[in-house]
């Protein structure tokens, strides 16, 4: 079977034009992914990490490369491939049902269909009772919430998760992390997940994909064979979950020297 | 409760004892030291209302006044959006109007009466036309930097979800531009007002500006107060019209800071 995904050769330059340089942001990174799998893209900052996600979204052009999702290449955003943002990115003029309801309406689903998924989505990520509240009417956590359910609406094929968690406080992180585990075990996804951090992307990941900056590429793939479902609490203080985190953190602590240089 | 309510009542009877006492100095003021050809008293200003109100006066020149100021302001708020927006919209169309634009937007539009006048006459039309033309600017310039404001995270969402042009227009740049609107048609507003009574001044031939010039003329003072006061109602009146319109149109900005 072709895998979900398939990353080949992506090279991605950006022309510097003051210094009259280009820069490279990506260099001949490939990865594939098979249905269901969870992917971490973890790094430093400027490693291309968000960049990587962006070109498998179709968001952003590789300088050369392909990208084919389920066979099919990769040119422009589609409803195959939905995107969490770091910042929520909500319309703050629609409500949360409607927020919800987007990316369908976009898409051109009647009003009855969507309705039943918005309501269907609501439920799965906890939100029911809220879908007439505006966004800054609810928390971080709540926005986010509307996030991830914005884009499972559309039922992608994959779903690109960019730092979702990144904006949110530590306690309201935990919670929203626990429940996005529990939703994709009930629901499993192909993911490709931007973090940089450490615990996060073992707790989720089938594997790693480390980066490394200037260039940005793969530095290494790290697997994650611990078994699911996966409870926050016994994974963290198992032997393999710090046997893993020693071995992510002696690879970015390598790139991080190589930057400092 | 119960206290808080009577405090307030407490205070709003106070505020209007206050009014009514302005109103009486000036009313002893005008009865002893004022002449009246100078400052009419409150009473004989509430006299002429009361006659031009009888004789049917007031009603007429009112709506003539009201109907060409809806006309003109309508057309300049549709005009002025398509055109605030195309220019917001396409970089090369807005770079070649903007001066034109800026320099219409911030000149006195009062001073191109005359041209309107041998163009189109001092009838109807031209009073329509003069009302247009000094508040279309100030709405097409809203409108324009509104959609030119549009936070770019709002637009890298709506292409995230595969939205094309004229989609992303309707479901994105145009609600988040509403509250801009809403100020741009306020601003507008305003100088429509302007426009209407200025347009009146120099035709000459109907409307509350008519009044304002003819009783001028011969110094009725007290019948000159009818449309200034009328006036004044009419745009505190139109500016509740429209904050309640824009708090329709943009519940979700209700208590919200942008």
């Amino acid at each position: 079977m072709a895998p979900a995904l398939e990353v080949r050769n992506i090279f991605k330059q950006f022309p510097d034009k003051e210094r009259g340089i280009t820069h490279d942001v990506l260099v001949d990174v490939s990865f594939t992914a098979q249905a269901g799998e969870f992917i971490s893209l973890i790094g430093p900052s400027g490693c291309g990490k968000t960049t990587m996600l962006r070109i498998v979204h179709g968001l952003e052009t590789s300088t050369t490369g392909s990208v084919l999702c389920n066979g099919v290449a990769v040119k422009r955003p589609d409803h195959h491939r939905a995107l969490v943002f770091q910042h929520f990115n909500l319309f703050p003029w629609r409500t949360v049902h409607d927020n919800i309801g987007y990316g369908l309406e976009v898409r051109g689903d009647d009003r009855g269909k969507r309705t039943d998924r918005v309501r269907l989505m609501l439920d799965l990520v906890g939100l029911g009772g809220f879908e007439d509240y505006y966004p800054h009417e609810i928390s971080g956590g709540m926005q986010q919430r509307v996030g991830i359910a914005r884009a499972l609406a559309l039922n992608p094929d994959i779903l690109l998760m960019d730092e979702p968690f990144g904006a949110l406080d530590a306690i309201t992180r935990e919670k929203l992390q626990r429940d996005i585990s529990a939703i994709l075990e009930r629901q499993p996804k192909t993911t490709l997940f931007v973090t940089h951090n450490m615990d996060e992307a073992i707790y989720f990941s089938d594997r790693i994909l480390v980066f490394g900056t200037k260039p940005g590429r793969i530095v290494e793939e790290v697997k994650v064979n611990l078994p699911r479902p996966r409870q926050a609490d016994t994974i963290r203080a198992s032997h393999e979950f710090a046997e893993i985190r020693e071995h992510l953190w002696s690879l970015l602590s390598k790139e991080m020297q190589r930057e400092d240089h | 409760m119960k206290t808080i309510k009577k405090t307030r009542d407490y205070t709003r009877l106070r505020e209007w004892g206050v009014h009514l006492l302005v109103l009486a100095i000036w009313e002893i003021a005008c009865r002893t030291a004022i002449p009246a050809i100078y400052l009419p008293a409150p009473s004989a200003v509430f006299m002429a209302f009361v006659a031009t109100i009888k004789s049917g006066e007031l009603g007429t020149q009112l709506g003539q006044t009201a109907s060409v100021l809806f006309l003109g302001f309508f057309l300049a708020m549709v005009t002025g959006m398509l055109v605030g927006v195309a220019m917001g919209m396409s970089r090369t169309l807005g770079r070649i109007l903007d001066p034109y634009v800026n320099a219409l937007n911030s000149m006195p539009t009062v001073a191109l009466v005359p041209l309107v006048v041998i163009w189109l006459g001092l009838g109807y039309e031209a009073k329509v036309f003069l009302t247009w033309l000094v508040s279309f600017f100030s709405i097409v310039i809203s409108a324009q930097t509104a959609v030119q404001n549009i936070p770019h995270a709002y637009l890298d969402t709506a292409r995230s979800f595969g939205s094309r042009p004229l989609a992303t227009l309707n479901k994105v740049v145009i609600p988040a531009s509403i509250p801009y609107f809403v100020s741009g048609i306020r601003l507008g507003l305003a100088r429509a007002l302007v426009g209407v009574v200025v347009a009146e001044m120099f035709t000459a031939l109907s409307g509350l500006g008519f009044m304002v010039t003819t009783y001028g003329n011969t110094f009725k003072i007290n019948f000159v107060f009818v449309p200034i006061v009328t006036l004044a109602i009419l745009s505190v009146l139109l500016n509740a019209i429209l904050r309640w319109a824009e708090n329709r149109l943009t519940p979700w900005n209700r208590g919200r800071q942008r």
